[in-house]
């Protein structure tokens, strides 16, 4: 690869690392909500043809195990974005169940509606 | 098992190394080649810690922290960004087996915050325990705590605020928009204390009151790490404690 080329291809990659989600018209979202005497929950999501595709959830919460977190997140992949915060709930307290999770200074019900918030953020924000 | 307890009194290390003899003897604990141990320690350089559920880059002002020379880890525990300054606080670290304390998570932590209660009380100063993890010294917080239970063993941390540098806090810790003002100073001011507000000792008083406190009743030595102990606490760190991956995975 010549130098010239490199740099191209070096802006390019760059520019797309940052900008990818305009690419592929990927619409993020984002959500928080303190509890009161509780915890900070923070919700990212990515949304794609009206499906999520990423979600990450970060905060000063409390979760034992910690990894089922991961487990959390990835059982809200898939969710559409119009999908009911009942069924939502379900999913998650499945897991929860599952891994006999203990969450501490937030609940499920707290953080689907803060999952749901994210996601009407970025329905709301458009492209 | 373990008859007794190994107490290891107030060490300086920086903070990988401090979260990396965390997790070095919560695996020891659950292989039963640790005793159940109870630690006391100072962060030097001074550090921020974050919650493992944290995002790094929302809480720590990164580029500050390089610029002060302070240095950032994640945590294995939740909760939330803490500002460890060296000369600020003592910090403890309790790791025994589940079954030397109550199932609850919040019974769990009045026992251990009831120990550090109770140091406080020999220094002459009133606390108690507000869930889930705080305590409380006239109406306001100096010390938070935190609990991880891995393998049977059960880790809590904790720290106590002796002096408190707002300054720093704030230039490293992310904050909101706001810049830093006097009234958020003065905000904190109203919901945080220190050691040194309400008594007039030294660090090392301070740790005999809290070795004191949290040895009552128990069997113990005095004791410091195996080698295999600070071989694993080493590579833990460059493992975990000291890589982007780890520190920057939310």
């Amino acid at each position: 690869m010549s130098l010239k080329n490199f740099f191209i291809f070096f802006i390019f990659h760059l520019f797309f690392e940052r900008f990818w989600c305009v690419f592929l018209l990927v619409r993020r979202g984002f959500a928080s909500e303190k509890v009161k005497g509780g915890k900070l929950v923070q919700v990212r999501v990515d949304v794609d043809e009206d499906v999520v595709k990423n979600v990450r959830i970060t905060g000063d919460f409390f979760l034992h195990p910690e990894e089922v977190l991961e487990e959390i997140e990835e059982s809200l992949v898939g969710v559409g974005v119009f999908e009911q915060e009942e069924t939502i709930l379900e999913r998650l307290k499945r897991v929860i169940k599952e891994r006999e999770a203990i969450l501490v200074g937030f609940s499920a019900e707290g953080l689907v509606r803060v999952f749901k918030e994210a996601v009407s953020s970025c329905l709301q924000s458009g492209e | 098992m373990f008859a007794k307890w190994r107490v290891v009194g107030l060490e300086v290390h920086d903070g990988f190394m401090n979260m990396a003899i965390d997790e070095t003897v919560s695996e020891g604990a659950s292989k039963r080649v640790s005793p159940p141990t109870i630690r006391f320690y100072r962060w030097k350089p001074s550090a921020v810690s974050i919650g493992c559920f944290q995002s790094l880059l929302d809480e720590v002002d990164v580029k500050k922290c390089k610029e002060l020379g302070i240095d950032y880890v994640r945590r294995r525990t939740g909760g939330g960004a803490v500002y460890h300054d060296y000369n600020g606080e003592i910090t403890y670290s309790v790791i025994a087996p589940e079954s030397f304390f109550p199932k609850g998570i919040t019974e769990s932590y009045k026992v251990i915050c009831g120990w550090v209660i109770e140091g406080l009380k020999l220094l002459g100063v009133e606390g108690y325990f507000q869930p889930v993890n705080d305590i409380i010294v006239e109406g306001k917080k100096i010390s938070g705590n935190a609990q991880t239970r891995r393998g049977g063993v059960l880790l809590q941390h904790g720290t106590i605020l002796y002096d408190l540098d707002l300054k720093t806090m704030f230039a490293v810790l992310r904050v909101g928009d706001e810049k830093i003002s006097d009234k958020m100073i003065k905000s904190v001011e109203e919901r945080v204390t220190r050691l040194l507000n309400h008594v007039n000792v030294n660090i090392k008083d301070v740790t005999k009151a809290l070795i004191k406190a949290f040895t009552k009743g128990k069997n113990y030595e005095m004791k410091t790490w195996t080698k295999e102990e600070l071989r694993r606490a080493k590579e833990l760190v460059s493992l975990r404690y000291k890589t982007k991956e780890w520190n920057f995975s939310r």
